[in-house]
């Protein structure tokens, strides 16, 4: 049946007028856009702006197309897609045992609740020497440093997350019998997914800033990398080559897991 | 007779950074088998805190619990609990949250599962058992709630304020119907109240308590039509002087 015909005049008018709204933001945004690349372009192009600092959207163009004639484009997008992928799983994963082993149990929380405390607080940065000294120059110092920018915050979502959990829930699984893996596994989890969701997109945000970080301090290859050595060489086309597809990696990104959001909270009601 | 359900000079005391807080003192309370009785007391006396002693949630101090003559054993589905709030999970469909309970004890037998069948059809949830508890209305969610505790087939049913969170208009019905369903499932229970009305009309015996640390004040039998609903004792003119003396009981305090 047409929905349609069941609505009054009024609420067509307001549904049209939600539709314009909606219309018109969409217009203005891609119009920000447009204006923007064509104003710099042109700008560039009129020698308005020096395009040797500045760059220009048709030289960025250009140089992602020679990254990709030469295969570099794959080759530095797919080593630091792999360091923030593996940074963001490693830490997520981890950091949620964690929780989950804090949550079980009070007495160690209460043991270590001082050190999160100060590991929090602390710019997980300055240990970038340490851990290149310790681990040694490479990927694997760069996943390193991502990793502790990423595992303080998750355990202590993730904590705040299982102790928020309904008391009486609780009371009540004991009194159905429950031991305390149960109430894990069917209350106290299930409950913390919308929270587990937030942690994911904020780690996903945290991760991109981790591994550029991590490249800044020491890398031979990756986005990050060629923004460091553009910069260097002043060569601005690559830096910002770079720092558009960086952008346009983080976004989807942040969209995956939005999607997995929309899906797990429609299932959930 | 000896009594079903046996609480002998029970202590409890709350132990917390603050200090002490001594909330139950000799409370003594004997419960017949498919007897249903009510708890009244002044707010914060320790009602609650009787439940889940009883639940085995928490250890007196000091006394003895017997059920059936034997000592209460802990963690074991002899005593279904419902609380004010109907604690559904919301990521579970009605027939998962009516099953929880079973799912706990690992229990998949085919009884069980004809158990969860029956309920639901006899309650009229079966239409509802594949929906979640948010499209469910506040006195249906609240019926869910109930069968989820009957289904372990609990000796010992204990409610505690479960009106407390419903609206006046549906309260009546909701208060009809789970006396409706514990009449007909035959359940010893314990419903703990501060609403007199809802105790005088549901209950065999109200049990009166003290302010804190609590003990057992009286004991009213109440002497009405159990085979009409709540709704229905409350046209008795018995009713309203019931409900006075247990009034006067409590305010003598
Ligand atoms: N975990 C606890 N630690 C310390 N004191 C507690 C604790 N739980 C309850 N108490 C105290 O014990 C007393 C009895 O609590 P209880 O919850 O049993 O009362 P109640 O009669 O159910 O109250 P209400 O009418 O508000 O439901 C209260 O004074 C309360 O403050
Ligand atoms: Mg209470």
């Amino acid at each position: 049946m047409n929905k349609k015909l069941m609505y009054s005049e009024e609420h067509l008018k307001y549904l049209r007028k939600e539709k314009k709204d909606k219309v018109f933001v969409l217009v203005c945004q891609i119009a920000i856009l447009v204006v923007f690349i064509a104003l710099w372009e042109l700008l560039g192009y009129f020698g308005v702006i020096n395009t040797f600092i500045m760059s220009s959207p048709s030289r960025i163009i250009n140089t992602i197309a020679e990254l990709y004639a030469s295969g570099d484009l794959w080759y530095h997008t797919a080593i630091t897609l792999y360091e923030t992928v593996l940074g963001f799983a490693i830490a997520t994963i981890l950091g949620t045992l964690i929780a989950i082993l804090l949550w079980w149990s009070e007495k160690l929380r209460r043991i270590l609740d001082p050190y999160i405390v100060v590991l929090n607080s602390l710019p997980k940065i300055a240990l970038g020497p340490i851990v290149i000294i310790w681990v040694g120059a490479g990927i694997q110092s760069i996943v390193t440093i991502c990793f502790l920018i990423l595992i303080v915050v998750t355990i202590i979502s993730m904590l705040n997350a299982f102790r928020e959990c309904d008391k009486d829930k609780i009371l009540l699984m004991k009194s159905m019998g429950a031991n305390t893996l149960q109430i894990l596994w069917k209350l106290v989890l299930p409950s913390s997914i919308p929270q587990f969701i937030s942690v994911l997109k904020i780690n996903v945000g945290l991760s991109w800033v981790g591994t550029i970080m991590g490249e800044y301090l020491v890398s031979s290859a990756g986005l990050g990398y060629l923004i460091v050595y553009g910069s260097q060489v002043f060569q601005l086309d690559l830096v910002m080559a770079s720092t558009l597809i960086l952008c346009v990696l983080a976004s989807v990104m942040y969209l995956l897991v939005a999607l997995l959001e929309k899906r797990v909270l429609k299932s959930r009601h | 007779m000896q009594p079903y359900l046996k609480l002998s000079n029970i202590c409890l005391n709350y132990h917390s950074k603050q200090g002490e807080t001594m909330a139950l003192k000799n409370v003594n309370i004997d419960v017949a088998k498919q007897e249903f009785v009510a708890i009244v007391g002044p707010s914060g006396c320790g009602k609650t805190t009787i439940l889940s002693i009883i639940a085995g949630i928490l250890k007196p101090s000091s006394g003895t619990i017997t059920l059936d003559g034997k000592p209460l054993a802990t963690n074991t589905r002899e005593i279904g609990y419902m609380f004010q709030r109907d604690h559904l999970f919301g990521w579970r469909t009605i027939q998962k949250n009516v099953e929880l309970g079973l799912e706990i004890s690992k229990d998949k037998s085919p009884e069980s599962k004809q158990i969860v069948q029956d309920l639901l059809k006899k309650y009229g949830l079966t239409d509802f058992a594949n929906q979640y508890p948010h499209q469910l209305s506040g006195g249906m969610r609240q019926r869910v709630a109930l069968i989820r505790t009957l289904v372990l087939r609990p000796k010992i049913l204990l409610l505690d304020e479960p009106f407390g969170a419903l609206d006046y208009q549906t309260r009546q019905t909701v208060i009809d119907d789970v006396s409706d369903i514990i009449r007909n499932e035959k359940i010893t229970s314990i419903l703990v109240t501060h609403d007199i009305n809802e105790a005088v009309c549901m209950a065999d015996k109200i049990i009166v308590l003290s302010h804190r640390p609590a003990t057992v004040r009286n004991v009213v039998m109440v002497d009405l039509d159990k085979t009409v609903s709540p709704s229905k004792r409350k046209k008795d003119k018995r009713f309203t002087e019931l409900l006075n003396f247990v009034w006067k009981e409590l305010d003598s305090e």
